[in-house]
């Protein structure tokens, strides 16, 4: 009886969906198509010859493409008008920008204001035919004009293009600090997002390894050799400060800062056991967090600063582990492989990723530290390993050593847009992404 | 003819023969009725009756979901992200639906490929769907994905769902296009909408104007 009525009703349905010409349609992915960005060269002010300018809208369409969210079309594709001809005149043709496949069109003005880089943009959607944001300017520090204030403004831009539309900040113009003996000795490098002007921090002639930056991108924690013992010292911005956090003869082997409060996780050796402690920047207010005769390393914060993942080998080999501060309880996170280590917390807080020895390699794989989910993110024949979260959750930043030399490699979350960001000048390793620069 | 035969009823040697032939005959018939030989052929019949009765359906019901290629995938990831239902509110009484709002109710919770099988399943003709109405679905749907630029900055995020309602001309123009259900994230709702806008001008509709029921899900990452 109760399916002859279920078929009585599913006629009527199927009957009542036809007599309606109502359809239901479920996209349930795309195909993967990037934001098309027309993006027209800047009007110039009477200062700025067209050879910066060039430069400045090189770097733009490069920033835009290392998202791997939007990209620019190509300028032959264009109907309108190759240059932003009068940034004063808002009106545009709509028509002519969406019949070429864009989703917005990007025009700006570039001029030089009492010695300093100015630059507006506006930015339309081409295909609601109506503004994406309100137009908006960006202003480079007092100084000299150089190459580099120009690719910054560029990568800025670009950032706030990929913001307007999926409301997170793209990071091309955020900078990856790491070690690299490229000059004889380990040193640690401050390079931008996409690997270019890497630029050498450190000048000691000594080991120096696992750069950690400060919440707000202006300070480095780095772990030295130069006093002999491993060490963490703290390196800020303008050189304002370059010490050790703390005074203690007890060998600390990294630091890493926790994201909200100052404070950093201390890896660090006392009376013959490695644990880990909770350190205040200025060196106060030193807590133990672990305890026990195993070794504790690795840390890393969750988001919201209330939780830690770190590696331990209590079990017998290293694993990964998360531990409430709140409750000071830890649980085994992973348990699949011999050999677990480097985890990274993501910033959207969903994600560990961390490195697995599978036979004699490390691949990289992502943990869901709630339901212990994981899956693969690369998986190479060579090393892949020391895994660094980008600030918006996006992309990865990993060594390999795939082409021989170990290298700076970075990936987005997804898989895809896989790119070397170290060109072969020895080994790279121990990559730490900084926040936005405010 | 009767006539003839009268004279050897009365033959003494012929009803001998005749009572001998009978009992012959009589005595084969039990034989046979009683007989086993009989008996074992009859199950047979039954066993090859169930085969034929019951395998021939089974084959085309079962292929056409192995064939199936643009069906959601599931990913046990979603499954688990996805946030618990809010505790719900002591149930009310439910007030009683007219047959077109229960018709209504099951059509939202059924899957399309239910409701228009040969969308999903080309192999499987709909004894309900107009098979037109299917293919378009199929085309439409293959024409938004295309159109929806800078989803996978969306992708991996499953509690994200944004419904429009969109009627279709005649001609395939876009009449209407309205936000039945936002996702919460305005930046994910305007992706999708611009995917309507960019895909316009639709495929002429088979039987004139439609409307469409939209629902954007940014799908696994994975």
């Amino acid at each position: 009886m109760r399916s002859w009525l279920a078929a009585l009703v599913l006629a009527m349905v199927a009957s009542s969906a036809v007599a309606q010409d109502r359809l239901r349609i479920d996209v349930d992915h795309a195909e993967g198509r990037a934001y098309q960005v027309a993006v027209q060269h800047f009007e110039r002010g009477p200062e700025v010859d067209a050879e910066f300018e060039e430069r400045f809208h090189k770097d733009l369409v490069s920033a835009l493409k290392y998202s791997g969210i939007a990209e620019a079309i190509s300028p032959e594709a264009f109907l309108g008008t190759l240059d932003t001809r009068d940034y004063e005149d808002a009106s545009f043709q709509c028509d002519e920008w969406r019949v070429i496949g864009a989703d917005a069109l990007l025009q700006g003005r570039i001029e030089l204001t009492e010695g300093r880089l100015r630059v507006r943009f506006r930015l339309f959607d081409t295909v609601r035919c109506r503004p994406l944001g309100k137009p908006h300017r960006y202003r480079s520090g007092p100084g000299e004009i150089d190459q580099r204030r120009i690719s910054y403004l560029a990568r800025r831009l670009a950032d706030e293009v990929i913001h307007r539309f999926t409301g997170r900040r793209g990071v091309s113009s955020t900078q990856i600090a790491f070690v690299s003996d490229r000059g004889g000795n380990k040193e640690v490098f401050i390079m931008e997002a996409d690997g270019s002007t890497p630029t050498r921090v450190t000048r000691n002639g000594d080991i120096n390894l696992f750069p950690s930056w400060s919440p707000d991108a202006d300070s480095l924690a780095y772990t030295s050799y130069k006093s002999g013992e491993p060490d963490v010292w703290l390196l800020s911005r303008g050189g304002r400060r370059n010490g050790p956090l703390l005074g203690s003869p007890d060998a600390k082997y990294r630091g890493v800062w926790a994201p909200l409060n100052g404070d950093l996780a201390l890896v660090m050796s006392r009376e013959g056991n490695t644990d880990i402690y909770l350190v205040g920047a200025d060196g106060r207010r030193l807590r133990r967090l672990t305890r026990g005769r195993s070794i504790e390393t690795s840390p890393s914060w969750s988001p919201d600063g209330r939780k830690l993942a770190y590696v331990s080998d209590r079990s017998g080999s290293p694993q990964i582990y998360v531990r409430d501060l709140a409750t000071e309880q830890s649980r085994r996170l992973t348990f699949e492989g011999a050999y677990n280590a480097s985890p990274a917390w993501s910033p959207t807080g969903e994600w560990i990723v961390y490195a697995a020895r599978a036979g004699s390699n490390f691949d990289l794989y992502l943990i869901d530290p709630v339901s212990g989910y994981t899956r693969p993110l690369v998986s190479h024949p060579r090393q892949d390993e020391e895994p660094a979260w980008s600030p918006d959750g996006r992309k990865v930043a990993f060594v390999s050593s795939r082409r021989g030399h170990r290298e700076i490699y970075v990936i987005d979350v997804d898989g895809r847009n896989l790119r070397r960001l170290t060109a072969n000048l020895g080994n790279s390793s121990n990559p730490a992404w900084a926040s936005w620069l405010e | 003819m009767l006539g003839t035969q009268l004279p050897l009823r009365a033959d003494p040697a012929f009803r001998r023969l005749l009572v001998w032939s009978v009992g012959v005959h009589l005595g084969l018939g039990v034989v046979l009725t009683l007989s086993p030989v009989g008996r074992a052929a009859i199950p047979a019949p039954h066993a090859v009756m169930v085969e034929l009765l019951s395998a021939p359906p089974a084959a085309p019901a079962r292929r056409p979901r192995r064939q199936v290629v643009d069906e959601p995938v599931v990913i046990p990831k979603r499954a688990k992200l996805a946030k618990p239902a809010p505790p719900k509110a002591p149930a009310k009484p439910a007030p009683s639906l007219t047959a077109q709002q229960l018709i209504a109710k099951i059509r939202d919770e059924m899957p399309a490929e239910k409701l228009e099988p040969g969308a999903a399943a080309p192999a499987a003709p709909s004894r309900f769907a107009d098979p037109r109405l299917a293919a378009y679905r199929s085309r439409v749907r293959a024409l938004l994905r295309k159109n929806w630029s800078g989803a996978r900055a969306f992708a991996g995020q499953p509690a994200l769902l944004a419904r429009f309602e969109v009627e279709i001309s005649a001609a395939g123009n876009l009449v209407a296009v309205a936000r039945s259900q936002g996702s919460g994230n305005r930046y994910y709702d305007e992706s999708a909408e611009r995917a309507i806008w960019r895909a316009e001008p639709f495929p002429a509709p088979p039987r004139g104007e439609l409307t469409l029921d939209i629902n954007f899900r940014p799908g696994a990452v994975f």
